[in-house]
Protein backbone atom coordinates (compact mmCIF):
# COMPACT_ATOMS: atom_id res chain seq x y z
CA UNK A 1 0.00 0.00 0.00
CA UNK A 2 2.92 2.32 0.44
CA UNK A 3 3.65 4.48 -2.50
CA UNK A 4 6.54 6.73 -3.12
CA UNK A 5 6.98 9.41 -5.65
CA UNK A 6 10.36 10.28 -7.02
CA UNK A 7 11.31 13.80 -6.02
CA UNK A 8 11.03 16.32 -8.79
CA UNK A 9 14.59 17.44 -8.66
CA UNK A 10 13.95 20.68 -10.53
CA UNK A 11 11.79 21.91 -7.69
CA UNK A 12 13.65 20.68 -4.70
CA UNK A 13 16.99 21.50 -3.19
CA UNK A 14 19.19 18.60 -4.18
CA UNK A 15 21.26 18.74 -1.03
CA UNK A 16 18.45 18.38 1.37
CA UNK A 17 15.10 16.84 0.92
CA UNK A 18 12.74 14.85 2.97
CA UNK A 19 10.07 13.25 0.99
CA UNK A 20 7.13 12.60 3.22
CA UNK A 21 4.40 10.68 1.57
CA UNK A 22 1.44 9.84 3.74
CA UNK A 23 -1.04 7.17 2.97
CA UNK A 24 -4.16 8.67 4.45
CA UNK A 25 -7.59 7.13 4.67
CA UNK A 26 -9.02 6.40 1.27
CA UNK A 27 -5.70 6.53 -0.48
CA UNK A 28 -4.67 10.15 -0.76
CA UNK A 29 -0.94 10.45 -1.28
CA UNK A 30 0.76 13.68 -0.52
CA UNK A 31 4.29 14.95 -0.59
CA UNK A 32 5.52 17.59 1.80
CA UNK A 33 7.58 20.39 0.37
CA UNK A 34 7.76 22.92 3.19
CA UNK A 35 9.00 22.91 6.75
CA UNK A 36 10.45 19.57 7.59
CA UNK A 37 10.34 18.50 3.98
CA UNK A 38 12.91 21.12 3.06
CA UNK A 39 15.36 20.09 5.76
CA UNK A 40 18.65 18.38 5.04
CA UNK A 41 17.68 14.88 5.97
CA UNK A 42 20.11 12.98 3.83
CA UNK A 43 22.50 15.14 1.90
CA UNK A 44 24.46 14.01 -1.14
CA UNK A 45 27.52 13.19 0.94
CA UNK A 46 25.54 11.16 3.44
CA UNK A 47 23.69 9.43 0.66
CA UNK A 48 26.99 8.35 -0.86
CA UNK A 49 27.97 6.80 2.47
CA UNK A 50 25.06 4.40 2.27
CA UNK A 51 26.37 1.06 1.04
CA UNK A 52 23.11 -0.46 -0.13
CA UNK A 53 19.39 0.22 -0.18
CA UNK A 54 17.91 -0.07 3.28
CA UNK A 55 14.35 -0.13 4.49
CA UNK A 56 13.01 -0.22 8.02
CA UNK A 57 9.72 0.33 9.81
CA UNK A 58 9.02 2.25 13.01
CA UNK A 59 6.11 1.30 15.26
CA UNK A 60 5.36 2.77 18.66
CA UNK A 61 3.10 3.03 21.69
CA UNK A 62 1.29 -0.31 21.59
CA UNK A 63 0.14 -0.26 25.24
CA UNK A 64 -0.68 -3.96 25.31
CA UNK A 65 -2.92 -4.51 28.34
CA UNK A 66 -4.91 -1.30 27.89
CA UNK A 67 -8.63 -2.11 27.56
CA UNK A 68 -10.48 1.17 27.93
CA UNK A 69 -13.02 2.70 25.52
CA UNK A 70 -10.31 4.66 23.68
CA UNK A 71 -9.22 1.26 22.32
CA UNK A 72 -10.80 -1.81 23.91
CA UNK A 73 -8.30 -4.16 22.22
CA UNK A 74 -4.79 -2.83 21.78
CA UNK A 75 -3.51 -6.34 21.03
CA UNK A 76 -5.76 -6.45 17.98
CA UNK A 77 -4.52 -3.14 16.60
CA UNK A 78 -0.90 -4.17 17.18
CA UNK A 79 -1.61 -7.45 15.38
CA UNK A 80 -3.17 -5.51 12.52
CA UNK A 81 -0.08 -3.30 12.29
CA UNK A 82 2.19 -6.35 12.19
CA UNK A 83 0.03 -7.79 9.40
CA UNK A 84 0.48 -4.54 7.44
CA UNK A 85 4.24 -4.84 7.77
CA UNK A 86 4.18 -8.46 6.65
CA UNK A 87 2.10 -7.42 3.65
CA UNK A 88 4.64 -4.84 2.48
CA UNK A 89 5.89 -5.65 -1.02
CA UNK A 90 9.45 -5.53 0.24
CA UNK A 91 10.08 -6.79 3.76
CA UNK A 92 11.99 -4.23 5.80
CA UNK A 93 15.52 -4.98 6.98
CA UNK A 94 14.25 -4.53 10.54
CA UNK A 95 11.53 -2.99 12.66
CA UNK A 96 12.10 -0.58 15.53
CA UNK A 97 9.60 -0.24 18.37
CA UNK A 98 10.04 3.13 20.09
CA UNK A 99 8.49 2.18 23.41
CA UNK A 100 5.36 1.74 25.47
CA UNK A 101 5.15 -1.84 24.27
CA UNK A 102 3.04 -2.54 27.36
CA UNK A 103 0.67 -0.43 29.41
CA UNK A 104 1.80 -1.34 32.94
CA UNK A 105 5.08 -3.28 32.55
CA UNK A 106 3.63 -6.57 33.83
CA UNK A 107 5.20 -9.89 32.74
CA UNK A 108 1.84 -10.90 31.25
CA UNK A 109 1.64 -7.78 29.11
CA UNK A 110 5.23 -8.23 27.92
CA UNK A 111 4.44 -11.86 27.06
CA UNK A 112 1.28 -10.92 25.18
CA UNK A 113 3.09 -8.23 23.21
CA UNK A 114 5.99 -10.50 22.35
CA UNK A 115 3.65 -13.19 21.09
CA UNK A 116 2.20 -10.71 18.58
CA UNK A 117 5.53 -9.14 17.67
CA UNK A 118 7.07 -12.57 17.05
CA UNK A 119 4.84 -12.86 14.00
CA UNK A 120 7.32 -10.56 12.30
CA UNK A 121 9.97 -12.36 10.29
CA UNK A 122 12.57 -9.61 10.63
CA UNK A 123 14.65 -8.42 13.61
CA UNK A 124 13.04 -5.94 16.01
CA UNK A 125 15.00 -3.30 17.91
CA UNK A 126 13.43 -1.86 21.06
CA UNK A 127 13.77 1.13 23.31
CA UNK A 128 11.53 1.32 26.41
CA UNK A 129 8.78 3.82 27.10
CA UNK A 130 7.91 4.91 30.63
CA UNK A 131 5.02 2.42 30.57
CA UNK A 132 7.64 -0.34 30.15
CA UNK A 133 9.68 0.62 33.22
CA UNK A 134 7.04 0.67 35.98
CA UNK A 135 8.02 -2.71 37.43
CA UNK A 136 9.57 -2.63 40.92
CA UNK A 137 12.99 -2.82 39.27
CA UNK A 138 12.32 0.37 37.28
CA UNK A 139 12.96 -1.26 33.91
CA UNK A 140 14.41 -4.62 34.91
CA UNK A 141 11.47 -6.47 33.34
CA UNK A 142 12.17 -4.78 30.00
CA UNK A 143 15.93 -5.35 30.22
CA UNK A 144 15.49 -9.03 31.04
CA UNK A 145 13.67 -9.45 27.74
CA UNK A 146 15.29 -6.95 25.40
CA UNK A 147 18.48 -5.81 27.08
CA UNK A 148 20.87 -8.62 26.08
CA UNK A 149 23.06 -6.51 23.83
CA UNK A 150 22.57 -3.16 25.50
CA UNK A 151 24.33 -1.07 28.11
CA UNK A 152 23.09 0.79 31.19
CA UNK A 153 19.33 1.26 31.11
CA UNK A 154 19.17 -0.40 27.67
CA UNK A 155 20.96 1.87 25.21
CA UNK A 156 22.88 0.54 22.19
CA UNK A 157 24.02 1.24 18.67
CA UNK A 158 24.55 -0.74 15.49
CA UNK A 159 25.57 -0.17 11.90
CA UNK A 160 23.69 -1.32 8.88
CA UNK A 161 24.27 -0.48 5.22
CA UNK A 162 26.55 2.40 6.16
CA UNK A 163 23.98 4.01 8.46
CA UNK A 164 24.67 4.32 12.20
CA UNK A 165 21.65 3.60 14.41
CA UNK A 166 21.52 4.64 18.08
CA UNK A 167 18.87 3.46 20.56
CA UNK A 168 18.52 5.69 23.63
CA UNK A 169 16.60 5.40 26.92
CA UNK A 170 15.08 8.65 28.20
CA UNK A 171 12.39 7.18 30.49
CA UNK A 172 14.42 5.97 33.47
CA UNK A 173 16.11 9.18 34.62
CA UNK A 174 12.96 11.29 34.75
CA UNK A 175 13.32 14.83 36.00
CA UNK A 176 10.84 15.70 38.78
CA UNK A 177 8.78 18.66 37.63
CA UNK A 178 10.15 18.33 34.13
CA UNK A 179 10.87 16.04 31.22
CA UNK A 180 12.31 12.64 30.57
CA UNK A 181 16.06 12.37 30.80
CA UNK A 182 19.06 10.35 29.65
CA UNK A 183 21.56 10.89 32.44
CA UNK A 184 25.29 11.67 32.30
CA UNK A 185 26.43 8.07 31.84
CA UNK A 186 24.38 7.65 28.67
CA UNK A 187 25.44 11.02 27.31
CA UNK A 188 29.11 10.13 27.84
CA UNK A 189 28.47 6.88 26.01
CA UNK A 190 26.91 8.70 23.03
CA UNK A 191 29.99 10.89 22.74
CA UNK A 192 32.26 7.83 22.66
CA UNK A 193 29.95 5.89 20.39
CA UNK A 194 30.04 8.38 17.52
CA UNK A 195 33.60 9.67 18.03
CA UNK A 196 35.13 7.33 15.43
CA UNK A 197 32.48 7.93 12.74
CA UNK A 198 33.01 10.01 9.63
CA UNK A 199 30.81 13.10 9.53
CA UNK A 200 29.27 11.85 6.31
CA UNK A 201 27.77 8.84 8.11
CA UNK A 202 23.97 9.12 8.25
CA UNK A 203 22.76 8.85 11.87
CA UNK A 204 19.35 7.59 12.98
CA UNK A 205 18.44 7.90 16.67
CA UNK A 206 15.57 6.06 18.40
CA UNK A 207 14.16 7.16 21.76
CA UNK A 208 10.71 7.07 23.30
CA UNK A 209 10.12 10.61 24.53
CA UNK A 210 10.53 13.52 22.11
CA UNK A 211 14.13 14.67 21.97
CA UNK A 212 13.07 18.28 21.61
CA UNK A 213 10.89 20.52 23.75
CA UNK A 214 7.63 19.66 22.03
CA UNK A 215 5.20 20.73 24.77
CA UNK A 216 6.73 21.44 28.18
CA UNK A 217 3.39 21.84 29.93
CA UNK A 218 2.76 18.14 29.35
CA UNK A 219 6.34 17.05 29.96
CA UNK A 220 6.82 16.29 26.26
CA UNK A 221 10.55 16.58 25.93
CA UNK A 222 13.91 15.33 27.20
CA UNK A 223 15.70 17.39 29.81
CA UNK A 224 19.25 16.74 28.66
CA UNK A 225 18.58 16.21 24.95
CA UNK A 226 20.71 19.15 23.95
CA UNK A 227 23.76 17.71 25.67
CA UNK A 228 23.02 14.29 24.19
CA UNK A 229 22.69 15.60 20.63
CA UNK A 230 25.66 17.95 20.75
CA UNK A 231 28.11 15.20 19.60
CA UNK A 232 25.87 14.72 16.54
CA UNK A 233 26.11 18.34 15.40
CA UNK A 234 29.01 17.61 13.02
CA UNK A 235 27.10 14.98 11.04
CA UNK A 236 25.43 15.92 7.81
CA UNK A 237 22.30 13.85 8.34
CA UNK A 238 20.69 13.08 11.69
CA UNK A 239 17.18 11.69 11.96
CA UNK A 240 15.59 11.31 15.40
CA UNK A 241 12.60 8.98 15.70
CA UNK A 242 10.43 9.26 18.82
CA UNK A 243 7.05 8.07 20.11
CA UNK A 244 5.25 8.95 23.35
CA UNK A 245 2.85 11.61 22.08
CA UNK A 246 0.69 9.24 19.97
CA UNK A 247 0.61 11.52 16.95
CA UNK A 248 2.91 12.73 14.22
CA UNK A 249 4.88 15.84 15.14
CA UNK A 250 7.97 17.07 13.35
CA UNK A 251 10.73 19.51 14.09
CA UNK A 252 14.00 20.65 12.55
CA UNK A 253 17.01 21.81 14.52
CA UNK A 254 20.03 22.55 12.33
CA UNK A 255 21.09 19.25 10.78
CA UNK A 256 18.73 17.22 12.97
CA UNK A 257 15.21 16.27 11.96
CA UNK A 258 12.82 14.98 14.62
CA UNK A 259 9.72 12.86 14.02
CA UNK A 260 7.23 11.44 16.49
CA UNK A 261 5.18 8.49 15.27
CA UNK A 262 1.65 7.23 15.09
CA UNK A 263 0.78 4.88 17.96
CA UNK A 264 -0.66 1.42 17.42
CA UNK A 265 -2.93 1.83 20.49
CA UNK A 266 -4.87 5.11 20.82
CA UNK A 267 -4.48 8.81 20.01
CA UNK A 268 -3.67 11.63 22.39
CA UNK A 269 -4.77 15.26 22.00
CA UNK A 270 -2.67 17.73 20.06
CA UNK A 271 -0.51 19.89 22.35
CA UNK A 272 -2.75 22.18 24.37
CA UNK A 273 -5.96 20.92 22.74
CA UNK A 274 -7.20 19.40 26.02
CA UNK A 275 -6.71 20.12 29.74
CA UNK A 276 -4.24 17.24 29.94
CA UNK A 277 -2.67 14.55 27.76
CA UNK A 278 -3.83 10.95 27.92
CA UNK A 279 -6.01 8.58 25.87
CA UNK A 280 -8.32 10.48 23.51
CA UNK A 281 -11.70 9.01 22.65
CA UNK A 282 -12.59 9.19 18.96
CA UNK A 283 -15.50 7.53 17.12
CA UNK A 284 -14.68 3.83 16.77
CA UNK A 285 -14.80 3.94 12.97
CA UNK A 286 -12.21 6.73 12.97
CA UNK A 287 -9.75 5.06 15.34
CA UNK A 288 -7.80 3.27 12.55
CA UNK A 289 -6.91 6.59 10.94
CA UNK A 290 -5.12 7.61 14.16
CA UNK A 291 -3.02 4.44 14.32
CA UNK A 292 -0.25 3.25 12.07
CA UNK A 293 3.41 2.85 11.25
CA UNK A 294 6.24 4.61 9.48
CA UNK A 295 8.37 3.18 6.71
CA UNK A 296 11.80 4.64 6.05
CA UNK A 297 13.67 3.91 2.85
CA UNK A 298 17.27 4.87 2.33
CA UNK A 299 18.64 4.39 -1.15
CA UNK A 300 22.27 4.25 -2.02
CA UNK A 301 23.34 7.32 -3.96
CA UNK A 302 19.78 8.55 -4.39
CA UNK A 303 19.70 11.48 -1.98
CA UNK A 304 16.45 11.60 -0.14
CA UNK A 305 15.49 9.40 2.75
CA UNK A 306 11.88 8.61 2.02
CA UNK A 307 9.42 8.49 4.90
CA UNK A 308 6.01 6.98 4.36
CA UNK A 309 3.29 7.14 6.99
CA UNK A 310 0.74 4.36 6.80
CA UNK A 311 -2.39 4.29 8.95
CA UNK A 312 -4.63 1.34 9.74
CA UNK A 313 -7.53 3.04 7.93
CA UNK B 1 27.56 22.12 35.25
CA UNK B 2 28.20 24.30 32.23
CA UNK B 3 24.76 23.27 31.12
CA UNK B 4 23.28 24.98 34.16
CA UNK B 5 25.18 28.16 33.53
CA UNK B 6 24.02 28.21 29.95
CA UNK B 7 20.37 27.58 30.73
CA UNK B 8 19.51 28.77 34.22
CA UNK B 9 15.93 27.52 33.82
CA UNK B 10 17.33 24.04 34.15
CA UNK B 11 18.30 24.34 37.78
CA UNK B 12 16.01 21.64 38.97
CA UNK B 13 16.83 21.75 42.66
CA UNK B 14 15.98 25.43 42.71
CA UNK B 15 12.74 24.71 40.91
CA UNK B 16 11.75 21.99 43.32
CA UNK B 17 12.66 24.15 46.28
CA UNK B 18 10.51 26.91 44.92
CA UNK B 19 7.70 24.47 44.39
CA UNK B 20 8.03 23.16 47.93
CA UNK B 21 7.78 26.67 49.24
CA UNK B 22 4.60 27.14 47.30
CA UNK B 23 5.95 29.92 45.18
CA UNK B 24 3.96 30.81 42.12
CA UNK B 25 6.42 30.04 39.40
CA UNK B 26 3.90 28.61 36.97
CA UNK B 27 3.46 31.91 35.20
CA UNK B 28 7.16 32.16 34.54
CA UNK B 29 7.24 28.62 33.22
CA UNK B 30 4.27 29.22 30.99
CA UNK B 31 5.93 32.32 29.61
CA UNK B 32 9.13 30.44 28.80
CA UNK B 33 7.15 27.68 27.15
CA UNK B 34 5.62 30.19 24.80
CA UNK B 35 8.96 31.61 23.75
CA UNK B 36 9.16 31.68 19.96
CA UNK B 37 12.63 30.11 19.94
CA UNK B 38 11.45 27.22 22.07
CA UNK B 39 13.89 24.64 20.85
CA UNK B 40 15.54 21.43 21.86
CA UNK B 41 14.64 19.41 24.92
CA UNK B 42 16.02 20.71 28.13
CA UNK B 43 15.77 24.40 27.50
CA UNK B 44 12.44 24.95 29.15
CA UNK B 45 10.85 23.55 32.23
CA UNK B 46 7.27 22.35 32.05
CA UNK B 47 4.61 24.58 33.47
CA UNK B 48 2.98 22.12 35.83
CA UNK B 49 1.35 23.93 38.71
CA UNK B 50 3.61 24.05 41.75
CA UNK B 51 2.18 22.85 45.04
CA UNK B 52 -0.15 25.39 46.56
CA UNK B 53 -0.36 26.13 50.29
CA UNK B 54 -0.30 22.79 52.13
CA UNK B 55 -3.60 21.64 53.58
CA UNK B 56 -4.33 19.12 56.31
CA UNK B 57 -5.36 15.96 54.48
CA UNK B 58 -4.44 12.30 54.28
CA UNK B 59 -6.00 11.59 50.89
CA UNK B 60 -4.81 12.72 47.48
CA UNK B 61 -6.87 12.35 44.33
CA UNK B 62 -5.19 12.24 40.92
CA UNK B 63 -7.25 13.98 38.27
CA UNK B 64 -6.36 15.56 34.95
CA UNK B 65 -2.69 14.75 35.44
CA UNK B 66 -2.46 16.56 38.79
CA UNK B 67 -2.21 15.57 42.46
CA UNK B 68 -5.00 17.20 44.48
CA UNK B 69 -4.30 18.62 46.92
CA UNK B 70 -0.76 18.70 45.64
CA UNK B 71 0.65 19.72 49.03
CA UNK B 72 -0.59 18.18 52.25
CA UNK B 73 0.41 18.25 55.92
CA UNK B 74 0.04 15.18 58.14
CA UNK B 75 1.18 14.11 61.59
CA UNK B 76 3.92 11.51 61.81
CA UNK B 77 2.47 8.02 61.66
CA UNK B 78 -0.32 9.02 59.27
CA UNK B 79 -1.13 6.81 56.32
CA UNK B 80 -1.63 8.81 53.14
CA UNK B 81 -3.72 7.31 50.33
CA UNK B 82 -3.55 8.31 46.68
CA UNK B 83 -6.41 7.42 44.32
CA UNK B 84 -6.11 7.58 40.55
CA UNK B 85 -9.24 9.02 38.96
CA UNK B 86 -7.74 9.50 35.49
CA UNK B 87 -8.11 7.19 32.50
CA UNK B 88 -4.31 6.99 32.46
CA UNK B 89 -2.04 5.24 34.98
CA UNK B 90 -0.03 7.26 37.46
CA UNK B 91 2.41 6.53 40.25
CA UNK B 92 4.03 8.15 43.25
CA UNK B 93 7.83 8.35 43.21
CA UNK B 94 9.77 10.15 45.92
CA UNK B 95 12.29 12.67 44.60
CA UNK B 96 14.83 11.31 47.12
CA UNK B 97 14.17 7.82 45.76
CA UNK B 98 13.14 6.55 49.22
CA UNK B 99 10.16 4.69 47.74
CA UNK B 100 8.02 4.36 44.63
CA UNK B 101 4.48 3.07 44.30
CA UNK B 102 3.41 0.35 41.96
CA UNK B 103 1.57 1.76 38.93
CA UNK B 104 -1.97 2.85 39.77
CA UNK B 105 -4.38 2.19 36.96
CA UNK B 106 -7.76 3.89 36.82
CA UNK B 107 -9.48 3.58 40.24
CA UNK B 108 -6.44 2.07 41.94
CA UNK B 109 -5.17 3.22 45.34
CA UNK B 110 -1.75 3.40 46.89
CA UNK B 111 -1.06 4.01 50.59
CA UNK B 112 2.10 4.85 52.48
CA UNK B 113 2.62 5.53 56.17
CA UNK B 114 4.94 8.43 56.94
CA UNK B 115 6.68 7.64 60.22
CA UNK B 116 9.33 10.34 60.25
CA UNK B 117 8.78 14.11 60.22
CA UNK B 118 10.12 15.91 57.18
CA UNK B 119 9.27 17.25 53.73
CA UNK B 120 8.62 14.56 51.13
CA UNK B 121 8.61 15.76 47.56
CA UNK B 122 7.29 13.39 44.94
CA UNK B 123 6.37 13.15 41.28
CA UNK B 124 4.59 10.77 38.92
CA UNK B 125 6.82 8.03 37.52
CA UNK B 126 4.90 8.17 34.23
CA UNK B 127 4.51 11.94 33.95
CA UNK B 128 7.40 13.72 35.66
CA UNK B 129 5.76 17.10 35.21
CA UNK B 130 3.30 16.12 37.98
CA UNK B 131 4.64 17.25 41.37
CA UNK B 132 3.40 16.78 44.92
CA UNK B 133 4.52 17.41 48.49
CA UNK B 134 3.82 15.73 51.83
CA UNK B 135 4.88 17.65 54.95
CA UNK B 136 5.08 15.35 57.96
CA UNK B 137 5.04 17.18 61.30
CA UNK B 138 5.94 15.62 64.66
CA UNK B 139 3.09 13.67 66.14
CA UNK B 140 2.40 16.18 68.93
CA UNK B 141 3.81 19.18 67.13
Amino acid sequence: MDKEKEPQTGEIDRRGLLKCGAWAGAGVLWTMRGGVAASSLLGAEASAAVTRDLSFVQISDSHVGFHRPENPDTSATLRETIAKIRALPRQPDFVVHTGDITHLSTPQQFDDAQQILSELRVPIHFVPGEHDTQDPGNGREFLNRYGAHTRGDGWYSFDQAGVHFVGLVNVVHLNPGGFGGLGPEQIAWIRDDVAHLRSSTPIVVFAHMPMWSLYPQWGWGTQDAEAALEPLARFGSVTVLNGHVHQIQQHVEGNITFHTAHPTAYPQPAPGAAPSPGPMLVPADQLPSYLGMRTLNIRRGRGPLAITETTLA
Amino acid sequence: MTFKIKYPMLMIPACIMAAALGMAIAAEHAASAQAPHNTMGGMHMPASAPPSAPVNANAVAIQNFAFGPNAITVAAGTTVTWTNQDNEPHSVVMVDNSFRSTPMDTGDHFSHTFATPGQYRYFCGFHPQMLGLVIVRPRNG
